[in-house]
């Protein structure tokens, strides 16, 4: 019963049918990440789970509870969005204050230590802080805020480079000493690729691909070589994609490398490529 | 649990305001009796402060319309649900209409005391201005407490009404209140009412108006009755509220 | 031709290669302490999973111990542990990718032994 279940979601809005009969298991302490294109339905998702919003059809359970409307439930939840919600004439120190009334297992005294790290003000009120720094305000407050399940949606917007690193390095440390649940909605792949155990691909919202990084990557790897090589190679094949530059031709094949194939070049695929592939608005698999 | 957390959140949220209007509200007292004191004997000056107490009604229909959409986002934000906000809403405004309808029923009494001193400036309380009933007893001034409270009640509840109404409602919808319920009210009613009914529904509208209004006690009970059917209102519009970004 | 995934090998065997290195350089001399695997984590920036998998091949391999309550410790014998394991290593990893490269380039085996006793006078 433990995890977090949604089961048969489906929204729409206006004529955008933003989530179409969407099913998935997140479970206990480990770190998800959520990719998908600009307007997939990520976020539309993550609004759901954590009530905002309602689903026009299914459910959405915590450890065998419904989530929406149940107080007990939703303290076991804190999400990070996109947007500010929080008043904005509180200053950083009373969002911090509050926070712990909210949620008493917050961290006050690391807020205020990762402030310092950060260069973030906490006397500033939260609607003169930058993106950037607002981004960086309610990372914080997520990190601090100890509960079972934290959902991060777009956590990096408007991050410089080194307080993107500083916050993939607190990110960690902070599941390495107290294990909960990530569920990170990005689309820059390449810098959690490292970081995320299970992936979690939604396109034109419906979730494509569910499954942890090391088996999805398994499962797919480049070929490249002159292109009657590959085109001899890839026949009978599924292929997700190809692109050709000049007399070379690199293919993206699903399934396990032949080892005997001369003059051909076979590589892993990287996590950011194969999510490319995957959602590309021609993509799919072409046999 | 989360729903003392969120009455206090809310309590925290208005204090600022309250404070500040009864600065004013003191600072312009103060001033008035100054004056007239100053000008003593000066018959060019007259002054009259009536029904000081309805000035907290509308400083309080102000803080209905402003108790929706800020602290909904704020507790979405941090795991308090539709229920318990709605809840907290309704233990902070009792909690706040009881005690402004009490420092509102002193400072109305103190400023009456000080116009039997100082002829200048004539001032009564909301109840001796509607019921002609002076407060010169406990009995009085806990009457006039009550009064006040239901009345404060009902315009907080028609504030955070139409806040409610306006967020759940799109554009067009919108527009078409704003536009349709002044219209219905001051132009098509009275004209239908003049043209069709020769006048029946207004007459029989303020017939109803004086009735539920015409002692102490029916204006508490038609408040009450009116702030019940105002939140019960709100409570569906909220029930289903979502965040808009 | 070879199948190139042996450049690209998971992060976990990563991980346990560049703490081999660190043992048989010296950095961590047998009996020391390694850095934790929330410091690893932090560092190369990975999840801690896959930290604790690379470790974790280590300890399989004898070459570091856990101290309950204190962390990840050199194994006495490491370094010789580690010294026969490459040197058994050494044929597949490097030889016979010199032999297959040599081979592509017409270098004939004489010209690769001088190369070889060019490098170890360097």
């Amino acid at each position: 019963m433990n995890g977090l279940k949604v089961v048969n979601v489906s929204k729409r809005f206006g004529d955008v049918q933003a989530l179409k009969n969407v099913s998935i298991d997140f479970n206990e302490n480990k770190i998800y990440g959520l990719l998908g294109r600009n307007g997939a339905g990520k976020s539309t998702l993550l609004n759901i789970i954590t009530g905002k919003i309602f689903a026009d059809e299914g459910s959405v359970s915590l450890d065998g509870e419904c989530i929406p409307e149940n107080d007990r439930v939703l303290s076991k939840l804190f999400m990070m969005g996109e947007r500010n919600y929080y008043p904005a004439g509180m200053t950083v120190v009373d969002a911090f204050r509050w926070t712990k009334e909210f949620y008493p297992g917050f961290d006050a005294e690391r807020a205020f230590r990762l402030s310092k790290d950060f260069g973030l003000n906490i006397k500033s009120k939260i609607k003169s802080l930058s993106t950037g720094y607002s981004s960086i305000f309610r990372l914080i407050t997520a990190l601090c805020v100890n509960v079972p399940y934290v959902l991060l949606d777009e956590p990096v917007l408007g991050l410089d480079a080194n307080h993107r690193d500083l916050f993939y390095r607190i990110l960690i440390e902070q599941y390495a000493e107290n294990p909960a649940t990530f569920i990170i909605s990005t689309h820059l792949i390449e810098e959690v690729s490292g970081i995320i155990e299970e992936v979690v691909i939604i396109r034109e919202g419906e979730i494509i691909r569910n499954e942890s990084r090391e088996s999805l990557l398994s499962k797919y790897y480049c070929v490249s070589g002159r292109i009657s090589d590959v085109d001899g190679y890839i026949a009978g094949k599924r292929v997700l994609a190809s692109e050709t530059l000049g007399g070379l031709k690199t293919a993206y094949v699903e399934g396990v490398p032949d080892i005997n194939s001369p003059n051909l070049e076979i590589s892993k695929m990287d996590l950011q490529k194969l999510f490319i592939q995957l959602t590309n608005s021609q993509g799919g698999i072409t046999e | 649990m989360k729903l003392n957390v969120a009455v206090k959140y809310r309590l925290y949220d208005n204090k600022k305001a309250i404070l500040i209007f009864y600065i004013v509200i003191v600072s312009v007292l103060a001033f008035m009796f100054l004056f007239s004191a100053l000008n003593r004997g000066n018959h060019k000056f007259n002054g009259s402060i009536q029904g000081l107490e309805l000035a907290s009604a509308i400083f309080l229909f102000v803080v209905g319309l402003n108790s929706f959409k800020e602290i909904f986002r704020m507790f979405m934000q941090n795991g308090i649900s539709r229920k318990t906000m709605f809840l907290s809403y309704v233990a902070s405004t009792a909690a706040i209409c009881i005690i402004m309808a009490f420092i509102d029923s002193i400072l109305a009494l103190i400023s009456r005391s000080i116009t039997a001193v100082n002829g200048g400036i004539y001032s009564r309380g909301v109840i001796e201005m509607m019921y002609g009933k002076q407060v010169n007893s406990i009995g009085t001034f806990l009457l006039s407490i009550i009064l006040c409270f239901f009345i404060n009640i009902a315009f907080t509840s028609l504030g955070f009404f139409i806040t409610t109404l306006y967020y759940r409602m799109n554009k067009t919808q919108k527009i078409t209140v704003s536009i349709g319920v002044p219209a219905l009210l001051f132009v098509i009613l009275p004209i239908a009412d003049t043209l069709l009914l020769n006048g029946i529904f207004f007459t029989g509208l303020a017939g109803i108006l004086t009735a539920s209004f015409r002692d102490p006690f029916m204006c508490m009970l038609s408040c009450f009755v009116l702030s019940g059917v105002l939140m019960a209102l709100s409570w569906m519009l909220v029930r289903k509220a979502a965040v808009k970004d | 031709m070879q199948l190139n995934f042996e450049d690209e090998k998971p992060i976990f065997l990563q991980i346990a290669e560049q703490i081999e290195d660190a043992i048989l350089s010296g950095a961590f001399p047998e009996e020391s302490q390694i850095p934790s695997t929330t410091e690893i984590s932090v560092s190369f920036k990975i999840n801690p999973a896959t930290a604790l998998k690379g470790i974790n091949i280590l300890v399989d391999n004898g070459i570091v111990y856990k101290k309950r309550g204190i962390g990840m410790f050199v194994s006495t014998g490491a370094v010789e542990i580690l010294r026969e394991k490459r040197k058994r290593e050494f044929y597949d990893k490097y030889i016979l990718k010199l032999t297959t490269e040599a081979k592509r380039l017409n270098l004939s085996k004489d010209d690769i032994i001088a190369m070889i006793e060019r490098g170890f006078e360097k």
